[in-house]
């Protein structure tokens, strides 16, 4: 037989367990989730970003279909990227993750194409492609990666470097010419400067960097690898 | 009983603290141990970031320190001080986190310019990772580990000259073969030559092959020419005339790598590279011609049973003939048997009579590639020697070029096919000395088709890719010369 004493100490109960489920144990709960979350994407994203990298750095070209299908459809699938549609190097809008491939060259000041051109002793993009949702550069807190770089000057078909009237050949010129690519010094500059010239000793050297922007639930991961 | 139920009173308390820190440390431990996987996820990836940066340094230049210091600056790049609160460990800094050495094929040791075969890039990181929830057990850090090698191999190259008579023609006031020799020496030069670990020979041929510098290291520091070298010194010496027999001058150049290695079949050490310079199509073919001796001909081979072999070339215009090979480059040519006639061939009056001896071209060379026949490159007829009638007509000598680049594009296909050896070919072609001669006008297919270029009617993936080149005319060779070394180069890094 239930006495009242027994009956008001079952209510109690239900009250100690709605606050410390709703103070504590949920919270709790929602937090390791949370970190667990955040923490097995930032290890794909590292992934991501090593893997795109080195792929990047032996001249995979992912300015066309078939190698940016190749990122959606396996080695990015998990994240969730999103092509880009028509636009192939500029990314596209949906998705919840954006990688941006950008390739820095050093223009040697005794580099015979250079002979005392513009950009001598620079660092220059020459080539940079978006693929997936361009929003989320920059956003969340996230460094803007290359945005700095004007995009009217990158060609929108291959990425590269052009000047305005698109007439003279891209790449071949353009980064000992086209002062608005220039990247400001940064903690990869000594790097590039650093790099082994060519056998005549004058052409400077290149570095690849992609960079990785994932955002879902638990926020903004940013991740980047230099190869 | 009131006493029992003053005792139950605070038991949830208590049970729901000791949840509570129960679940904390569960907790606690899966994100202190999801922080290390991601402290070593990053840790690793710049690891092998740095390995393949200071490996690529090297392809460009064989300079270790300077490797090493660009691997280091990716290092820290790629893994930025205070990533997730972790910090190098006092004991192993990150300044000598890389080193290189010089090892041989089995992994010991090696000693620069002899026993040495690669450089091993190894990079061993470590990192003290701050540990969160676990602090209430006394653990405040742990420390988290990655490592990586990468390796530049080493290279065996062997330079493959024409030195045939349209290598003489000038350009710019310079004979071709001038250019050609000057540029070579300049390639040896070249920082992206390993002189620790790296090999080189040449070869040049015309009608004949000359194995001139047999395979040998660079004999100087890298990036710099030694001009007392055996194939610098061989190179100042490189003459042009005769005939392109190509299919010969690879089959040295494969011969003298074999034998560098200790033989046929026996496994390499480094990483096999030939780079033909040429100027014109192939018009010369060694072959043993005794099953063609016409009928009723006393011409024979000097031993019964034995070969007839010789070089089958067009000398001049008017003239052809087989040539008989001198001693020396037999030797060097591994031991091929010299013309050896029974002393009753009409060619041993006069070369050019050797049509009146033999019926018509073998079906294969010496060395078991196909002359003629619809499994060719160019599926051309076998030039029959008939009637009385010299070879000295147009279409002869279409024909013949035809015959000697199939017997140049099997060479090659055989030296690409060598599953021990996988010899990657560059080619070089150097217009503007064979216009109008259509027993030596350039061929570009058929060079893409002895690199097994991209650009290859039958390129094919599986064999070893090489690239073609081509120099408008031999005063761009040096340019050429150097994108075949940034070419190979640009290969080793990856």
């Amino acid at each position: 037989m239930r006495s009242p004493q027994n009956k008001r100490r079952r209510g109690s109960v239900m009250i100690e367990f709605v606050l410390v489920s709703g103070f504590f144990w949920v919270p709790l709960i929602v937090l390791m989730v949370t970190v667990g979350l955040r923490v097995i994407r930032s290890m794909e994203v590292i992934e991501l970003v090593n893997d795109v990298s080195q792929m990047f750095a032996q001249g995979v070209d992912f300015s066309t279909a078939g190698n940016q299908a190749l990122l959606t459809g396996t080695i990015a699938q998990a994240v969730g990227l999103q092509g880009n549609g028509a636009n192939m190097v500029t990314g596209g809008g949906s998705g919840k993750v954006a990688i941006v491939l950008s390739q820095y060259f050093y223009v040697n000041t005794n580099d015979p194409s250079c002979l005392g051109c513009a950009n001598a002793g620079n660092v220059v993009l020459e080539r940079r492609i978006v693929v997936g949702n361009q929003n989320l550069i920059g956003t969340a807190a996230s460094p803007p990666s290359v945005g700095s770089i004007p995009s009217a000057d990158l060609n929108t078909t291959t990425g590269t470097c052009e000047t305005a009237d698109s007439n003279l050949p891209p790449v071949t010129t353009c980064q000992y010419t086209l002062t608005a690519v220039r990247v400001p010094t940064s903690s990869f500059h000594t790097i590039m400067t650093n790099l082994p010239t060519n056998a005549g000793g004058n052409i400077g050297g290149t570095v690849f960097f992609v960079e990785a922007y994932f955002m879902d639930l638990t926020g903004m991961i940013y991740q980047r690898s230099i190869d | 009983m009131p006493t029992i139920k003053r005792r139950n009173k605070g038991f949830a308390v208590i049970m729901t603290t000791l949840a509570l820190f129960a679940t904390m440390l569960v907790a606690g431990l899966g994100f202190d141990v999801a922080t290390l996987y991601l402290i070593r996820s990053k840790l690793q990836g710049a690891a092998d970031t740095a390995a393949l940066a200071a490996v690529r340094t090297l392809t460009v230049n064989g300079n270790m320190p300077a490797a090493q210091t660009v691997g280091t600056e990716f290092l820290t790049a790629n893994f930025p001080a205070g990533y997730w609160g972790a910090r190098a460990l006092a004991s192993m800094p990150v300044a000598s986190a890389l080193s290189i050495s010089l090892i041989q094929n089995n992994g010991s040791a090696g000693t620069a310019g002899t026993t040495a075969t690669a450089k091993l890039v190894t990079v061993n990181v470590g990192v003290s990772a701050p540990l969160y929830f676990l602090r209430i057990l006394g653990q405040n850090q742990a420390n988290v580990y990655a490592s990586a090698q990468a390796k530049r191999e080493g290279l065996l190259i062997m330079l493959v000259l024409d030195g045939s008579g349209s290598m003489g023609n000038l350009i710019d006031g310079t004979p071709a073969c001038t250019w050609a020799m000057n540029d070579a020496q300049s390639f040896l030069g070249y920082s992206q030559f390993d002189p620790d670990i790296d090999r080189i020979g040449l070869v040049t041929f015309s009608g004949n092959t000359y194995t001139v510098a047999p395979i040998a290291n660079f004999q100087s520091p890298a990036g710099t020419v030694n001009t007392s070298s055996t194939v610098y010194t061989a190179l100042s010496g490189f003459g042009c005339g005769g005939n392109t027999n190509t299919a010969d001058a690879l089959q040295s150049a494969y011969t003298a790598m074999q034998t560098f290695y200790g033989g046929a079949g026996v496994s390499p050490n480094r990483a096999n590279v030939v780079i033909l310079m040429t100027d014109g199509a192939p018009n010369g073919i060694t072959a043993n011609f005794a099953p063609q001796i016409k009928s009723g001909s006393s011409c024979g081979p000097a031993t019964s049973g034995g070969q007839l072999s010789g070089l089958i070339a067009r000398e001049t215009p008017t003239e052809w003939g087989i040539l008989s090979i001198a001693p020396a480059t037999s030797a060097a040519m591994g031991g091929l048997p010299l013309i050896a006639d029974n002393g009753h061939c009409q060619m041993d009056s006069n070369i050019a009579n050797f049509y009146l001896d033999f019926t018509q071209m073998p079906g294969a060379d010496i060395w078991g590639d196909a002359i003629s026949g619809g499994s060719t490159y160019l599926p051309t007829a076998s030039l029959l020697f008939s009637g009385d009638t010299p070879l000295n007509q147009p279409a002869d000598e279409q024909q013949f070029r035809d015959l000697s680049s199939n017997v140049a594009d099997g060479a090659a296909t055989r030296l690409r096919t060598d599953s021990v050896l996988r010899i990657t070919i560059y080619t070089i072609a150097v217009a503007g000395n064979s216009a109008g001669n259509i027993y030596d006008v350039l061929d570009p297919t058929l060079l893409e088709r002895m690199a097994n270029a991209t650009s290859s009617p039958i390129y094919n993936p599986s064999q070893p890719v090489g690239a073609y080149f081509y120099a408008q005319d031999a005063s761009y060779l040096g340019a050429e010369f150097a994108a075949v070394a940034s070419e190979i180069s640009a290969r080793l890094s990856k």
